[in-house]
């Protein structure tokens, strides 16, 4: 895949074009920006720092996919290691490795999000939210696909008198091989590059795979060109266009802007997640939870929310607590065991920095600084989480439940989940902690002193540059992002559509 | 303190004996290169003869004590896997695994490869199975050593993992890859 990406339809390696619009990021929110943009007669150019792969291109074999497909091979964490961050790196970004899980933006949230100054209304969400649900195929998860924990789960729920949450998904005629976090290889999901960029292609978009954005250039706000290196061969080019849309994520689109020394001094501030860790319980008899699909059903919890989540055996082995031949033989019972992993939104007291290292040692500091420590109050909505999480397994008729604390516990009843709130005191008792859902760090809103990008989606210092990504969100989302991005993205085409239209046309070149 | 600060602090450390290290640098350059050219000799791609020892011994204490044959794919790969990540963090992995391979030495121990099973448990157990402090982010070398240990297809199977194709009894209702 290393050496394919370049040379696909659609991509092109000459820069002397300029565009309408440059989309850093081919995710859920640069892949539809770039769609819209497209379809609307505009020339548009997406940089993609990862891979283009193809179903053809993905395989069962985790180890290969997870070192290619993730950013930094999966192995991106905070400044004290202690909190893994999961992210796409392959045009796409991480809607291909997602469980395609779509939940619409909680309008409470949205809400909040309006007291910032986001200029979305209830209506504009429902549209947004409606246009790519349709695109994406959404539809309740087929039931015929649920694997045999989720149903354990189902009437361990039932039993507790919990309200029960099916998921929503966006598959094409799914089989349930359980291997969503690698992509899909039967091109059964529906993702950024299965919908939007053959979308944006057809309307004649370009694509740059395994190109990295390096920095804006500009003069006073004034961006001329945005530097770009190619990471086949490591040519560094310059690409210019009327407008620069920032979409590579909540780390890389804040880090981007501090590179360029744009955004002010918020960029980076109030880094969110919904961050999690991942428990296991064992049952009597076999399961094979393998077979079918990964993540069936969820509970909304307070503050928290339970997802039941099935992994392949290496990443099964990853998460699971444990050490020596206890892990080892944990393994071997791994027809027997399940997991669930617990969710919370945490609150935005994280932050994205280029430290002295990315400064001065690029080639070998060359990525962003995470800083985030979990305050204790998202702590305790994990105890609440867990607790309820082994009180649903042990109500299914699991025999023990393994919390991911790091002092190994096996809980065997109710009456031991006192283990729980005695262990579990600050982030780093959590084994296997981390996220797949970053948010903020290029807050939206409306006060320029607190936020980086006004509500049009343009960056409060710079005339020209717009963020359309999960670092808009001055909070986390709650859920799993993916439709909220895309929907917010659909609503930002809109406005950042009719900025460039106004704008006369010999404008195209270099200049703003 | 961050990992990066660590390997500040580390750095800050080796400066009084940087007169020394200049003397040292010929022989520390010629046995690594030497022990890259050994472990190239044998297929590897990223690691060096001395981490490829390491992982071994690694594979050993911290998973199954008893395979060696088994470890020596499990090391391949590790290797495999940091040769296909594209990040800027790989050389940080094969820092910390030359880390745990001279931390021993510390206290006057033999390096890890060369301890006995026994000591090299009890080092791990002692040092390496917490999530505190620099040991704690030294213990990121678990993650490596079971993503090496679990990814081969002969892993899966031993836990009972029955590939897609093969699962033709057991899918009950579910839909057939051939059908849909």
């Amino acid at each position: 895949m290393r050496s394919r990406g370049a040379s696909r339809a659609g991509a092109e390696t000459s820069t002397e074009a300029s565009y309408d619009v440059v989309v850093v990021g081919s995710g859920a929110g640069g892949a539809v920006i770039a769609s819209e943009l497209s379809e609307r007669g505009l020339r548009v150019l997406v940089i993609e720092r990862g891979p283009w792969v193809e179903p053809d291109d993905i395989s069962h074999d985790e180890l290969a996919m997870i070192a290619t497909l993730y950013r930094d091979g999966g192995a991106q964490t905070n400044t004290d290691a202690d909190m893994f961050v999961l992210q796409g790196s392959c045009v796409g970004g991480s809607t291909v490795l997602t469980n395609a899980v779509c939940f619409r933006m909680p309008e409470e949230v949205r809400l909040r999000f309006e007291s910032y100054g986001w200029r979305l209304s209830s209506e504009d969400m429902a549209r947004c939210s409606q246009y790519v649900e349709t695109a994406m195929s959404v539809a309740p998860l087929d039931e015929r696909l649920h694997n045999a924990a989720a149903q354990r789960m189902h009437a361990g729920m039932q039993k507790l008198g919990l309200e029960i949450g099916r998921f929503d998904k966006a598959f094409d005629r799914c089989i349930g091989c359980g291997y969503c976090n690698v992509g899909c290889a039967f091109g059964r999901k529906r993702d950024a590059s299965t919908v939007w960029i053959p979308r944006a292609l057809a309307a004649g978009c370009r694509v740059l795979p395994r190109t990295e954005a390096l920095r804006l250039q500009h003069r006073a706000g004034h961006v001329e060109a945005l530097l770009c290196r190619d990471l086949e061969t490591g040519r560094h080019f310059k690409v210019s266009a009327k407008r620069y849309v920032l979409a590579a994520g909540a780390l890389h689109t804040p880090e981007l802007l501090l590179r360029s020394g744009l955004g002010g001094r918020n960029v980076g501030k109030r880094t969110s997640f919904n961050a999690g860790a991942i428990a296991f319980a064992e049952y009597e008899e076999e399961l094979d939870a393998f077979d079918g699909d990964q993540m069936c059903v969820h509970y909304f919890g307070e503050g928290y929310v339970i997802e039941q989540i099935h992994n392949p055996p290496m990443s099964f082995a990853l998460t699971m607590p444990g050490w020596f031949d206890e892990h080892h033989a944990a393994m071997q019972r791994y027809r027997k065991r399940t997991a669930a992993g617990v969710l919370v939104p945490t609150q935005a007291v994280g932050r994205v920095f280029r430290g002295l290292g990315s400064k001065l040692l690029t080639r070998w500091f060359d990525h962003p600084n995470l800083a985030f420590r979990l305050p204790e109050e998202d702590v305790a909505a994990f105890r609440r989480g867990f607790k309820m999480l082994a009180r649903v397994f042990l109500a299914s008729g699991a025999k023990l439940v393994i919390p991911p604390l790091a002092t190994f516990t096996e809980l065997r009843s109710e009456d031991e989940l006192y283990f729980i709130d005695e262990r579990l005191q600050e982030q780093r008792d959590l084994v296997g902690f981390g996220s797949s859902h970053p948010q903020g760090g290029a807050c939206m809103g409306d006060d320029p002193s607190r936020d980086v990008v006004a509500p049009n989606y343009r960056v409060y210092d710079a005339d020209c540059v717009h963020v359309v990504d999960a670092s808009l969100f001055p909070e986390s989302v709650r859920v799993n992002p993916m439709i909220s991005i895309m929907a917010v993205a659909k609503h930002a085409a809109e406005s950042i559509a009719a900025l460039v239209e106004a704008s006369p046309s010999s404008e195209a070149v270099t200049t703003c | 303190m961050s990992l990066n600060g660590y390997l500040a602090v580390a750095a800050l450390c080796l400066l009084p004996f940087s007169p020394l290290l200049v003397v040292a640098a010929p022989c520390i350059w010629w046995q690594r290169r030497r022990a890259r050219e050994l472990a190239q000799r044998d297929g590897y791609l990223q690691l060096d003869a001395t981490m490829v020892r390491c992982l071994e011994a690694c594979v050993e204490a911290m998973v199954r004590p008893d395979e060696g044959e088994r470890a020596e794919r499990a090391v391949r790969d590790m290797d495999r896997y940091l040769h296909l990540s594209f990040s800027s963090r790989t050389w940080r992995t094969k820092a910390l695994i030359l880390a745990v391979e001279h931390a021993p030495r510390l206290s006057f121990k033999p390096a890890f490869s060369a301890m006995s099973r026994d000591e090299r448990r009890a080092f791990v157990d002692a040092r390496l199975s917490t999530t505190k402090g620099i040991y704690g982010t030294l213990s990121l070398l678990r993650q490596l050593v079971r993503l090496g240990y679990y990814s081969s297809d002969e892993a899966a199977q031993s836990v009972g993992f029955v590939p897609l194709g093969e699962r033709g009894a057991q899918r009950r209702n579910k839909p057939s890859p051939v059908l849909v």
